[in-house]
């Protein structure tokens, strides 16, 4: 064996890390250390000069293991992994020492976080003399893509994908396409309609022959990894043959069986045979087995007598579809808050208290009013609206700004007073964040408008005569007002959907505090799930107005269209492997691993690891009863130097 | 069934007449209240600062009496239920204060007692209560919970503190008619009574008028507290106040 | 008084006040709030800036702890927490100038005395008394 020749490279990173740990120090102890050659610092080793100032050490010394002590290895192992490999060492020699999130930043005594920052660089120069050199493999992309919701930030990613000419499944479990923008009437702060920008961007997706439409379908199961996802995909059933169906619609005209509508919130009904709405994508009808009469009763069948075209199959059955996917864009979107949780706001209690989408549904020409703001029948004299309802709350758990709401707000009430111009409307805010472009001078003419804002949080909605009373606080005048309302509106907050909760446990996307999806960084990989191959857009990585996520949807696009282009993966070679003559075939790892990558060798009788698939999680070396299985990278051995490293006393 | 019985001080005095009905509803439904041994004052309201473990005690030593026998109590005054339950919850999850207020035990919490209202006990009784009761044509009942019981939210009898229902649906079993009105869990004043009685009045007028707001013509009001059947009966002279046991023990009587 | 009340108040309380966001909806949900001299929102605004006004407002005696501002509160602060430990700050700077305690039991009416829940009046002695 070749001598050890290790360079240590310890990193002040400005103040991050020096301000804390006497890097002069920490360099003078390691120097003492057995095999190493040479150990320095530098204020940032991640700048250019810095790995200039590694590289050429390498070539001068003749170094053959290199130590970075500074970040995270999540940060920056990359970047000085691709600095060795130019100086022409294997990539997989470097070892990283975490001194900043693991030592700087959590520790106030300088002393100790200098003893620390020691230990930590010692266990990572013991560990660098025992790695061995690996070599990366590259798989072929599957240049298709999943793109799963069917919302403004879906239909967008689907469509740019497709338009550079790759294959797109966009999946959506309503009939139709269009998501929470299809229900609004007009978008803030420009008051485009939202139909017109939206509806044909619908029909786009439902014509372009690079995208396959799958609404009224569900995610089973998702398995894989980039490049090579492998998606079970469930079609409910619709009871409507969509071959035959010519979108006359008699059927949902006919149909005895009204219910609450999803789309129109508790403000209007849909039949047990229906489309969404009437400008859906596909334009073509369901039924809805919980409420339709004949699945309840055996009787009815009268859209099956009325139906044209005989497309009523009441047999049907839903079906599975598996498919390959190169890469997963997620845009599954969000819910709206359930006021019910706020029983002082009377939500379900006091019908003319609605929310924030039901409001956006009376105030729509192609709502249950057909745009007439009329409640019970009445043109309202006087409106409330309540900010932050469900959001920046810590009792019903969303601690988190809602983003849209002071927006949709003055939006709506700006629609009213021109439609109503002698109604009353006053605006409750804790605070008005009017951060977006052109938003501040938007709200500036809603209130030249005559919308009065008051300063306070309503504490309770209760009912005088037939007027609501909403009483609050002006915190301004610092007097307690209860303010007289035919109507009141929740600006009701944005929260995660409980399916992407599920769908995020099937592929272990990771999730903030808030619930919503966990992009890898919040800066530098918004868009970037810490799955590799799935990017996140629109809201179920948190809430945004329409343009952030068209934005994000276009840039999740343009990833997968990089990786398509490029048509291969590199998979990391740290893997575990399995020492044929150590194992017994006990098939113990096997039902352990998540990926599936483990393999029974019938003729051998041994197990394999399938390198394809294995992902070097590292649970079957540990479960391994006879020590077979090896963790590439993480051998036993070069985990005991460490622990052996951290104990070592002088 | 045997329970143990925490009275409290005022049952025992001005409100003699809840704890009767109590006593006399409970031995027609078979319910056997035990007096829980060396009991004393629960220390009224519940107050917690950190540099005085003492405003505890008084509830802490009631519980520690209760381990001894069971891991139950069952109490119907809803300020011993509101001071009784955050007590023990303080005590268990401050585990500073626990310390300290050990100092002045002879004796250790060890586990948690699970408080129980009377009114717990009637709602497994329904069937029972429903074949003994004689009255029913009774003007609607409108059922004035009080702060005590409803808050705060998570230690709370109720899930909702601003229209509970559990009463409601308790008496509509029965058959009687009931009245969802705005103020129910509102304040009914409290102890300002003493200091600053037209407070008390504007709170009391407050729940009235909204009962008002609901009603045609009579209603009775009930409730489950000493504390706000006295304002209600002090500060208007609308409608009757009676204890909830009182009016089942009238109902059952057929008075 | 010659006392930081900030201070005073964080050694016997750990309510987060800092974290209010002044939405006035404790003052709101307050059944008393227009008999108060400043609402609670605005107490907890002045307890922040360090005014020690705070004590000579009636707000911190007329709070029953009814828990109704608790119950909205979304930064979750207990505002008769807040309440309490102003008392007692008040009570404990009273007893230590040897000055007698604000309540005169000689001016509560006689009737009420004798017929409310002796629970009320325990009560109120336990709010207006030093430990």
């Amino acid at each position: 064996m070749a001598e050890i020749r290790i360079g240590v490279y310890v990193c002040h990173c400005g103040t991050n890390i020096a301000g804390v740990v006497d890097v002069l120090k920490v360099v003078e102890e390691i120097k003492k250390m057995k095999n190493v050659v040479v150990c320095r610092n530098y204020l940032y080793m991640c700048s250019d000069p810095g790995q200039e100032l590694i590289k050429k050490d390498i070539r001068e010394y003749n170094l053959n293991r290199v130590v970075v002590a500074s970040c995270s290895p999540r940060m920056h192992e990359i970047t000085f992994r691709k600095a060795i490999k130019e100086a022409g060492l294997n990539p997989y020699l470097l070892e990283m020492a975490n001194i900043r999130e693991q030592d700087s930043w959590v520790t106030e005594d300088k002393e100790e976080a200098t003893k620390k920052a020691i230990s930590l660089v010692r266990i990572a120069v013991l560990r660098a003399s025992l790695l061995e050199e690996l070599y990366e493999k590259e798989v072929k992309v599957i240049k298709r893509a999943l793109v799963i919701g069917g919302g403004i930030s879906g239909i967008q990613a689907s469509l740019d994908i497709a338009e550079a000419g790759y294959e797109v499944y966009l999946v959506e479990k309503e009939p139709s396409i269009g998501g929470h923008m299809a229900q609004l009437e007009k978008t803030f702060p420009t008051l485009d309609c939202a139909a017109c920008i939206l509806t044909p961007k619908m029909v786009e997706v439902s014509q372009n022959p690079n995208i396959k439409l799958m609404t009224y379908c569900e995610i089973e199961d998702i398995s894989g990894f980039v490049g090579n996802f492998k998606v079970k995909i469930k079609k409910k059933a619709k009871y409507v043959s969509w071959e035959k169906c010519i979108s006359c619609l008699l059927c949902q005209e006919k149909c005895p069986k009204k219910v609450p509508s999803e789309f129109e919130g508790s403000v209007g009904f849909r039949k047990a045979i229906y489309i969404p709405f009437a400008q859906a994508v596909p334009n073509k009808p369901v039924i809805d087995s919980e409420s339709c009469i004949y699945f309840q009763t055996g009787r009815c069948r009268v859209c099956e007598k009325i139906c044209p075209t005989k497309a009523i199959n009441f047999d049907d059955k839903e079906e599975y579809e598996e498919v390959d996917f190169g890469a997963i864009v997620i845009a599954t979107g969000y819910d709206e808050f359930d006021p019910r949780l706020k029983p002082e706001f009377g939500y379900g209690r006091y019908k003319e208290v609605l929310t924030g989408l039901e409001f956006e549904r009376i105030l729509n020409a192609g709502g249950p009013t057909f745009g007439e703001i009329k409640i019970n029948g009445k043109v309202p004299k006087s409106i409330v609206f309540i900010h932050c309802v469900g959001s920046r709350d810590e009792m019903v758990g969303n601690p988190y700004c809602s983003r849209v709401c002071c927006m949709y707000i003055a939006k709506q009430a700006y629609l009213v007073k021109e439609r109503l111009p002698d109604c009353k409307i006053t605006v409750f805010y804790i605070d008005v964040r009017a951060f977006g472009k052109g938003f501040e001078e938007f709200y500036t003419r809603v209130k030249d408008s005559g919308v009065i804002y008051r300063r306070g949080s309503p504490s309770e909605i209760y009912k005088r005569g037939d007027k609501l009373i909403v009483r609050s606080e002006d915190t301004i005048l610092g007097e307690m007002v209860e303010e007289e309302a035919d109507l009141v509106v929740l600006g009701t907050g944005l929260v995660p959907r409980k399916e992407t909760l599920e769908l995020a446990k099937k592929l272990k996307l990771s999730l903030s505090p808030d619930n919503f999806l966990l992009e890898a960084h919040p800066k530098l990989r918004p868009i970037d799930s810490n799955i590799d191959g799935v990017y996140l857009c629109g809201c179920c990585q948190g809430p945004k107005d329409i343009p952030d996520s068209v934005a994000q949807a276009k840039g999740a696009a343009s990833s997968v269209i990089a990786l398509f282009n490029k048509g291969v993966v590199t998979v990391e070679p740290i893997q575990a492997y399995v020492r044929e003559e150590y194992c017994s075939g006990c098939h113990i790892c096997e039902g352990l691993c998540p990926y599936l990558a483990l393999e029974f060798d019938k003729e051998k009788k041994v197990m394999r690891v399938n390198t394809a698939l294995c992902r070097g999680c590292g649970v079957c070396p540990s479960a391994c009863p006879s020590g077979a299985i090896v963790m590439r990278h993480y051998t036993d051995e070069q985990i005991e130097v460490q622990i052996g490293g951290l104990l070592w006393k002088e | 069934m045997k329970y143990l019985y925490y009275p409290g001080c005022t049952l025992k005095t001005t409100a003699k007449v809840f704890e009767d009905s109590i006593k006399e509803v409970s031995k027609i439904l078979d319910i056997s209240l035990v007096e829980l041994n060396n009991w004393y004052c629960c220390q009224a309201i519940y107050t917690s600062l950190n540099d005085n473990p003492s405003l505890l005690l008084g509830a802490i030593r009631n519980l520690i009496e209760t381990q001894k026998e069971d891991d139950k109590l069952v109490t119907a005054c809803s300020a011993c239920y509101n001071v009784l339950l955050r007590s023990q919850n303080t005590y268990f999850k401050d585990e500073k204060l626990r310390v300290r207020i050990n100092a002045y035990l002879e004796e250790e919490l060890k586990r948690e007692i699970k408080i129980i209202h009377f009114f717990e006990l009637l709602e497994e009784k329904i069937d029972v209560l429903n074949s003994l009761i004689k009255k029913r044509d009774y003007p609607p009942l409108a059922f004035y919970y009080g702060c005590l019981l409803t808050r705060p939210k998570g230690i709370a009898l109720f899930s909702n503190d601003i229209n509970p229902q559990r009463f409601e649906n308790f008496f509509s079993q029965l058959g009687f008619l009931t009245i969802d009105f705005a103020f129910k869990t509102r304040c009914c004043g409290s102890y300002l009574t003493y200091t600053n009685e037209e407070i008390v009045k504007d709170c009391v007028d407050k729940i009235i008028l909204s009962i008002k707001e609901r009603v045609n013509n009579s209603c009775v009001i009930l409730t489950t507290c000493p504390l706000c059947q006295f304002n209600l009966e002090n500060y208007q002279k609308d409608y009757e106040v009676f204890y909830f046991t009182q009016f089942l023990l009238s109902l059952i009587k057929g008075e | 008084m010659e006392i930081n009340i900030l201070e005073e108040f964080f050694n016997i309380c750990d309510e987060k006040v800092f974290s209010c966001i002044n939405c006035g909806v404790c003052s709101a949900s307050c059944p008393i709030s227009n008999f108060m001299e400043i609402t609670p929102q605005k107490l907890i605004f002045f307890l922040i800036n360090n005014k020690k006004e705070v004590l000579e407002k009636n707000t911190i005696w007329l709070c029953a702890s009814c828990l109704n501002c608790q119950a909205r509160c979304r930064k979750s602060i207990d505002f008769s927490k807040v309440a309490d430990a102003l008392r007692h700050i008040y009570l404990k700077e009273r007893a230590r100038k040897k000055l007698s305690l604000e309540l005169e039991i000689d001016k509560i009416k006689r009737e009420i005395l004798i017929k409310s829940p002796q629970q009320l009046f325990i009560a109120l002695q336990r709010k207006f008394a030093y430990y």
